[in-house]
């Protein structure tokens, strides 16, 4: 037996902590991610993870401006800031990357969420006043360049009279990719889909909402 | 504009890498480093010849610098990655089952952490190209079978599932309306 007991002790300490509340923290900033990013409509801000995830940039940030100006010749510390550095780039990418994706889909479909309460629910506070102010500058213009000075019957910007509705809304017939987390039988055009467990399929959204609401499905 | 139109409802080969990246891998320190907290892992503490799981974009900073060892994952061998080819060959209608960021991560490997490699690294090169024809050949001749309802394409990696993505989506995307207006047009 060659071990020490720091080498026990470390692995103690890994077998305990092998999924710190950091790993899943950062494994769920990955997936909503990665989820804004591939579905066609505006999912739930996800406000306590990205708080958290904020506090700990903040952190972070803090720790480097400590050590590059007191350490700044010792090696050591040297490979720990590159380190260090490089994964805060890694999260502030995926942090404004998430967000500057909502912010997409507000541009595009402010008028439809204003409509609907359950859209209204899924923007953080500052997101709602950024669509207001988006939405109310992107009107004033239109209504100064060439909605003043149209008929007032065709200055409507959300009309859905006539059977054609002028408001842009997601497209729930997107075809999304997913990996099925579990079987499920499903209907697509009154045909029945089985999805087995493990099983990657090309599919339209609305087929799949209900069941990736539930994590029944990821996508991907 | 917040992003760019194109990168609506896909994401780029940079993307993907990026996921690819936060895969774990073992290495084989060279230097001890005290370990660490990140945002958004724990670094433990890294011994000289102690094996440790770290991501890989960690493993190949420290490889850069010449601090540690990589430990190739048991698929990328020569041997194993011939019989996921053999698999490919002699199933035609289905893909061997290769890791979810097998392209990318055979790829960060070869570039940084060749002289890790038990095999030649030029035959694991040769190999995976070949496997990424034969894959890829597979999956056009499997678009024979796209409708507008939907397709399966089981054990595809992630990467490849993205550069059959545009295609896919808009042929089926075309395909529903027109099967939307012929439906319309019979009632």
């Amino acid at each position: 037996m060659n071990m020490n007991i720091d080498d026990i002790l470390n692995e103690f300490e890994n077998s305990t902590s092998t999924k710190s509340s950091r790993d899943l923290d950062n494994q769920s900033l990955i997936r909503c991610w990665v989820n804004e990013r591939l579905t066609p409509d505006l999912l739930i801000y996800e406000a306590d993870l990205v708080d958290r995830m904020m506090e700990r940039v903040r952190a972070q940030i803090e720790f480097i401006e400590l050590n590059s100006i007191e350490l700044q010749n010792e090696k050591e510390i040297k490979l720990t800031l590159v380190i260090v550095e490089s994964e805060l780039n890694r999260i502030n990418f995926l942090l404004r990357s998430y967000l500057r994706t909502r912010l997409s889909k507000i541009d595009r479909f402010s008028i439809f969420i204003r409509s609907e309460a359950s859209e209204v629910k899924k923007l953080s506070n500052d997101e709602y006043v950024y669509m207001e102010n988006h939405l109310k500058l992107l009107l004033d213009l239109y209504n100064t360049t060439f909605l003043g000075k149209l008929p007032e019957t065709l200055q409507k910007i959300d009309d859905t009279s006539g059977g054609l509705s002028m408001i842009t809304r997601p497209d729930l017939k997107t075809v999304v990719f997913i990996r099925a987390l579990e079987n499920n039988d499903i209907t697509v055009d009154d045909e029945p889909v089985e999805l087995i467990k493990g099983g990657i399929y090309a599919l339209r959204y609305e087929a799949i909402k209900d069941l990736f609401e539930k994590k029944a499905v990821e996508i991907i | 504009m917040s992003i760019p139109a194109k990168l609506t409802q896909t994401l780029t080969p940079g993307e993907v890498n990026f996921l690819a990246e936060n895969e774990m891998i073992t290495i084989l320190p060279r230097y001890s480093l005290d370990k660490l907290q990140l945002i958004g892992t724990r670094i433990p503490a890294l011994r000289p010849m102690k094996r440790e799981q770290v991501p890989i974009w960690l493993a190949i900073i420290l490889k850069n610098q010449d601090k540690c060892n990589i430990v190739m994952p048991q698929w990328l061998t020569v041997r194993q990655l011939k019989a996921f080819y053999d698999q490919e060959v002699k199933n035609s209608d289905r893909f061997a089952q290769l890791p979810w960021h097998w392209i990318e991560i055979s790829k960060a490997l070869l570039e940084k952490a060749s002289d890790d490699m038990p095999d030649k690294p030029h035959e694991i090169r040769t190999i995976i190209q070949d496997l990424r024809e034969i894959r890829q050949l597979k999956a056009r001749k499997g678009l024979k079978e796209l409708n507008e309802s939907y397709i399966q394409l089981d054990n595809l990696s992630l990467l490849e599932i993205n550069e059959l993505r545009p295609f896919i989506v808009k042929v089926m995307d075309q395909m529903r309306k027109l099967s939307d207006s012929v439906n319309s047009g019979e009632q």
